[in-house]
């Protein structure tokens, strides 16, 4: 079975537009979020967001030529992974046209973007009027990955995957399965989520969101931001990319999934479905944990998340002086479905790079912490190009993914 | 290695049985999430009855793939309710409007530590809950698995149907244009997958599943209001009969006409699910 390989990598976040730009953010420490009130929160309820600005989505679109654009309303998280699709395809030095002659698989995660949440429609119809149809035919037509599929011109088997915040780790794996199986060519796989009104209601009514900027690790978290983005891979059988001598950035290594079969929405306190996602993940790439030298963390900021995450890894038996362990959400925020693709890219540039940075946002890692956590401003020399990018998520689910790097 | 169907189970919401061990569990679930468990508690329970009997095909659960069209959108809408109002939402709403809940609560009462996987799609979610639980097990990331698909719709959506009328889109698959499309009624199919050898080699009974093939076709979103499907069967063993055709006109109806195979026919069958959307191609037996 011909190894996995990322031909192609695109990623748009509040830390940068594209993969390169967002990674040396999260390098230099760099946090673009901004501060929103009756916009998100009930009461008086205010906290930082991590928007994606400065960029007009649509023009990306109107430049790229060949695109099938429908006539009806594109949601933004649909926008969000085609921007990050697009890239993709870029760094694969792979047009639509060379695309279009390859079964392709599309395999991305969500959870905001499969719902239909317009208002002004909900309100008519609460309120005993007729609403305008149009965003329930915008609704009908805005599964993630069919829209995708539409909007590129291929064809291949499809999947949107709503797993919470495992859902862009849970579907890179999948497509590593396709491609295992021959059932595709080429997969792209990730995530995406654009923020979302009632996403920020529910998470507040969890009393999981900081009103500060989110500190993951830190002593002193007080829990998460919410963000919005895509981070997506371009995924191909290695014997393909070798044959057309094309690019490539690194292997999917391997894939481990795993429920914490404890409770439906508070996550084991020693991470047990994690223990078996990572475990699981080292089996099927064929490898030793010592060989890992970066672990992407979920890293939410909050006090039960990164608790339990790090006793997981404790649990797993990794030796805290031999990897860095870092979360990029200090950067990026929490976002959601595209959490896992987002990690994904920025793991797979920071093996490359050879150098880990640390998490953004955590100045004092928790004493309490099983795990050692790399802290802001740290830098740590790599000894290996295999990393793990890992997601826990609400309901359970455990995801990890094993990527080794090219290198520089 | 063969995947096998070695259980299976369907009910509609209405004229769900709750068993009394879940009540207290399910007090403040949804629909969805009851659905989906009372299916799953059915299927746990009959693998539990025959492991008893066969130690030696002794196997457990280990992993959940659920799929679904409209997820929990009743649920969801009571969330966006307070979000237009302003007020403060319910955590516990707010838990069960994200589509894996149900999955999470499926995992937690039967203790299942193997992956949850849910996806939604609006054409076909219970076949590509098959496929993937299929190569799961195929790949042995699973040894065997739940596969559900669980629809409750939503008051907004069933009054949108009605609202917004039969697609204007002529339908090859619609038998009558311009008919008023049927309330959909929600409910859950669900079967249990599991790998075609025990432990020791030896072959476990139940009907094969075969590879399961979907081919997508580009569509609008609005065909999905005036669903309709059309189911072929034909028989392997006895080639000079017809197929059988069924129209379904509900996105559970495909799954739920599968179901009917599964405990009438004994021998091997090739099944063609055809929809504006695409089509669906897989065997059993």
């Amino acid at each position: 079975m011909s190894k996995t390989v990322i031909s192609g990598y695109g990623c748009i976040s509040a830390a940068g537009l594209d993969a390169l730009s967002g990674h040396r953010a999260v390098e230099n420490a760099v946090v673009r979020n901004k501060i929103f009130g009756s916009e998100f929160f009930p009461g008086d309820f205010t906290g930082p967001f991590f928007q994606v600005v400065g960029e007009d989505l649509d023009h990306r679109f109107h430049i790229q030529k060949g695109l099938n654009w429908p006539e009806h309303e594109v949601n933004r998280t649909i926008k969000l992974a085609l921007v990050a699709t697009l890239e993709a395809l870029v760094h694969a030095n792979l047009s639509l046209f060379e695309l279009r002659t390859k079964r392709v698989g599309i395999a991305l995660g969500t959870t905001v973007g499969c719902t239909f949440h317009n208002e002004d429609y909900y309100i008519d119809w609460r309120d005993g009027r007729r609403p305008d149809p149009a965003p329930l035919y915008t609704y009908l037509s805005a599964n993630l990955a069919s829209s995708i599929q539409s909007i590129l011109g291929v064809t291949g088997p499809r999947l949107v995957i709503t797993n919470a915040c495992a859902s862009g780790t849970d579907a890179i794996g999948v497509a590593k399965g396709w491609l295992e199986y021959d059932h595709c060519d080429i997969a792209i796989a990730g995530g995406a989520d654009g923020l979302s009104r009632v996403a920020s209601y529910g998470f507040n009514s969890l009393m999981l969101v900081s009103s500060t900027a989110c500190r993951p690790f830190d002593v002193d978290r007080k829990g998460l931001n919410l963000g919005e983005g895509s981070g997506i891979l371009l995924l191909e059988p290695e014997d393909n990319v070798k044959k057309k001598k094309g690019p490539f950035y690194g292997w999917l290594r391997g894939y481990g999934a795993g429920g914490d079969g404890h409770h439906p929405t508070a996550p084991h306190h020693e991470g047990r479905g994690l223990q078996r996602a990572v475990k699981n993940a080292l089996v099927d790439a064929g490898i030793g944990r010592k060989e890992i030298s970066l672990i992407n963390a979920h890293g939410t900021g909050t006090t039960v998340n990164d608790l339990a995450e790090t006793t997981a890894l404790a649990h797993v038996g990794f030796k805290g002086k031999e990897l860095a362990v870092v979360s990029t959400k200090g950067a990026t925020g929490h976002t959601l479905g595209a959490a896992g693709g987002v990690e994904a890219v920025y793991a797979l540039l920071t093996l490359n790079k050879g150098i880990a940075t640390g998490t953004v946002g955590c100045r004092e890692p928790d004493p309490e912490l099983r795990f050692p956590i790399l802290p802001e401003g740290e830098r740590f020399a790599l000894p290996s190009r295999i990393g793990i990018s890992q997601s826990l998520a609400f309901g359970g689910g455990n995801s990890a993914i094993v990527i080794e790097g090219v290198g520089s | 290695m063969t995947v096998i169907v070695r259980a299976s189970f369907t009910s509609p919401l209405n004229g769900l049985e709750m068993p009394p061990e879940l009540s207290r569990q399910l007090r403040r679930s949804d629909d969805f999430i009851r659905l989906a468990v009372v299916a799953a508690h059915n299927l746990v329970t009959k693998l539990q009855g025959e492991n008893s009997q066969s130690p030696e095909q002794q196997i457990a659960v280990d992993g959940i793939v659920l799929g679904t069209s409209y997820g929990t959108m009743q649920t969801n809408f009571e969330v966006l309710d307070s979000v237009v109002s302003g007020q403060q939402t319910s955590p516990t709403l707010f838990s069960h409007s994200v589509f894996n809940s149900a999955a999470g609560y499926i995992g937690s009462i039967f203790a299942i530590q193997g992956q949850p996987l849910t996806l939604t799609d609006f054409s076909f979610p219970f076949f590509r809950a098959l496929r993937e639980g299929s190569l799961a097990i195929h790949s042995g990331r699973m040894e065997s698995c739940l596969i559900l698909q669980v629809e409750t719709y939503s008051d907004l959506l069933q009054d949108g149907r009605s609202l917004l009328g039969a697609p204007t889109i002529e339908n090859p698959f619609r038998r009558e244009h311009g008919s008023e499309p049927t309330s959909w009624q929600p409910g859950v199919v669900a079967w249990l997958l599991q790998r075609g050898e025990d432990l020791n080699g030896n072959s476990v009974h139940g009907p094969t599943l075969g590879d399961v093939k979907i081919i997508d076709t580009p569509t609008v979103g609005n065909m999905y209001l005036g669903f309709e499907e059309k189911v072929t069967i034909k028989t392997s063993v006895k080639k000079a009969m017809p197929p059988e055709e069924h129209w379904v006109s509900d996105p559970l109806g495909s799954p739920q006409i599968l179901n009917t195979v599964l405990a009438e026919k004994s021998d091997g069958v090739a099944i063609e699910i055809e929809g504006p959307w695409g089509t669906v191609e897989m065997s059993l037996g």
